[in-house]
């Protein structure tokens, strides 16, 4: 039966693949296609989020800093420095995550709070940054003329190329999670976020896993940072500040915290509903916020928390139909 | 196996612990009664790391493991029960019995304890895929206890096991802990049901407001006068 629900699994992902190949010959409409790849450069900071705040219970006020980070990284190393997009990737991860680490190391020590502050303390400090020292990062005004990757001698200049680089690396950032999630590391995670008390008593280095899973998560948002400078073609200090930190919660918590698919289906639901109420003009915040609390309302562990329990009622309704079944027999 | 010397702990300026010592032997169980707030848990988490020893030592088999931090104490094979059973109520019961193997390399070994945890309780197989925060509170108890023995602890502390139990279950649960010994395992038990306790506990100290003020055998401690009338109502 596992094998089977595995089998059904890898089928479905398979799937989804091919589904997400034809994407670029259905979504024909550039805007929209744009609008997916921000998506999924937002899908890859939300699944490090995800596992940070949904799996290991750790909140960061602070991530837009450290996907601004990995913007700006990546937008130095390739034009001041002239580094190779596919170097300046990961060192844009490393980087934010050796910030992380920074920020992670004295603050995840602690009970509590401290992280939530201090992550506040590191988007203030960022924009700062990004805004005054000017020689550096441009200022106000950012760095123009990020260039697009190339890949073997074809530069990924188009929406449509991009697609493909971002869903094949979301889909490795996925991947790199779910096992995380699925082994003992990702169990542990979990005990320190019901019962840190308990946790320690099971032998866990709750104040080293901690910082573990900020590293790991920052370094997403780093990595998602670099690849939306390489797509826009600029970076500025604009949507890195803590509004857009607010955003990125407020989307894995809509999505369902704890759930793979949370972030996913968070991040693509709030940002094509944005758009899709751009119609009601002036009341498109509104009704964006009237979505949101109706949402939290109606699905308090999120729309894939909702999906997921309903299919698991749906389906105990059915064993116990068979059950009856059976003993009627 | 254990020897705590002279140990002392303050919450703030408040000194809850004022030189508390005693010893367990090897196979032992003993009890550790007194009234709410004497220092019984503050002890506990003396022993465990948790909370950090001003003054004193505490030797583990010789070893002086004095304010080691909590998963350093666990892999000296020093397991703990907390109190009110902190189980992780949304993670499985399968969940967390690996949990408690989480200290422990050799993962067969895990698989077989696992395996021994629920022959010795089969309710706890019956639910394995349940998530644990659903189970009774009994049920609670025994995954707390059953997951503190999958690491095989040389010394196990447990915090008020009988703590909001029915009667029935409160024997069944002293049952298992001398069980527990029988296998091998040192036990500290920390206990307000001081009855219970003492009838299993080979020695028995008596805790009031941060010192001990009376150790003896089990026997010796119920039937002296003063506890008698202090601890157990009568």
């Amino acid at each position: 039966m596992k094998i089977l629900l595995n089998k059904v699994k890898q089928h479905q992902v398979v799937l989804i693949f091919i589904f997400l190949l034809f994407t670029p010959f259905i979504v024909t409409n550039i805007y929209y296609l744009h609008l997916l790849n921000i998506s999924l450069i937002m899908i890859i900071l939300a699944i490090g989020l995800n596992l940070l705040t949904g799996y290991a219970g750790q909140i960061s006020i602070g991530h837009a800093a450290f996907y601004g980070i990995g913007a700006y990284t990546s937008a130095i190393l390739t034009i001041r420095l002239g580094i190779s997009f596919w170097l300046a990737l990961p060192l844009s991860g490393i980087t934010a995550a050796f910030v992380g680490y920074l920020v992670g190391r004295p603050t995840l020590k602690l009970k509590g709070a401290y992280l939530a502050i201090a992550s506040i303390g590191i988007g203030e400090i960022t924009q700062l940054v990004m805004t005054n020292w000017t020689s550096f990062t441009g200022g106000a005004l950012g760095i123009k003329g990020v260039k697009s990757p190339d890949f073997l001698g074809v530069s990924l200049d188009s929406d449509v190329r991009y697609f493909y680089l971002l869903v094949i690396i979301a889909f490795l950032c996925f991947f790199l999670t779910s096992r995380i999630i699925n082994s003992e590391l990702g169990r542990a995670f979990r005990a320190i976020k019901e019962e840190e008390v308990a946790a320690q008593f099971m032998g866990i280095d709750i104040a080293r896993l901690k910082v573990m899973v900020f590293v790991v998560s920052t370094f997403l948002a780093g990595i998602a940072g670099s690849l939306f400078a390489h797509l826009e073609g600029y970076v500025s200090p604009y949507g890195f500040g803590f509004n857009q930190s607010i955003g990125f919660l407020i989307m894995i918590l809509a999505g369902g915290l704890g759930y793979k698919s949370g972030p996913i289906i968070g991040v693509i639901i709030l940002t094509f509903a944005r758009e899709f109420f751009r119609f009601f003009n002036e009341y498109q915040l509104v009704i964006y916020g009237v979505l949101l609390i109706s949402i939290i309302v109606f699905m308090p562990s999120g729309i894939s928390g909702f999906f997921d329990k309903l299919m698991k009622r749906l389906k105990k309704r059915e064993v116990s139909k068979h059950g009856k079944q059976h003993s009627e027999a | 196996m254990l020897l705590v010397e002279n140990i002392y702990c303050s919450y703030g300026n408040i000194e809850v612990l004022k030189g508390i010592s005693f010893e367990i032997m090897q196979g032992q169980i003993v009890a550790l009664i007194g009234a709410n707030g004497a220092g019984k848990t503050t002890t506990l988490k003396a022993i465990s790391g948790l909370m950090p020893v001003a003054k004193g030592s505490i030797l583990f088999k010789g070893e002086n493991i004095t304010n080691l931090t909590p998963y350093k104490t666990v892999a000296k094979r020093i397991a703990q029960v907390p109190e009110g059973r902190q189980v992780f109520p949304e993670l499985s019961v399968l969940d967390n019995l690996l949990l408690g193997g989480y200290s422990v390399k050799d993962k067969d070994r895990v698989r077989n304890q696992i395996d021994t945890m629920f022959r010795r309780f089969p309710r706890l197989k019956e639910r394995k895929k349940q998530q644990a925060g659903t189970l009774s509170g009994g049920e609670q108890q025994m995954l707390a206890i059953g997951r503190a023995l999958i690491s095989e602890p040389e010394l196990l502390l447990l915090d008020e096991p009988s703590m909001g139990l029915a009667p029935i279950l409160v024997g069944e649960v002293f049952d298992i802990i001398e069980e527990i010994r029988e296998q091998g395992t040192t036990i500290l038990l920390v206990e307000q049901n001081a009855h219970m306790a003492l009838n299993i506990a080979d020695k028995a100290y008596v805790i009031q407001t941060g010192e001990i003020v009376l150790e003896g055998s089990g026997e010796e401690i119920v039937n002296n006068e003063e506890v008698r009338k202090a601890y157990l109502a009568e």
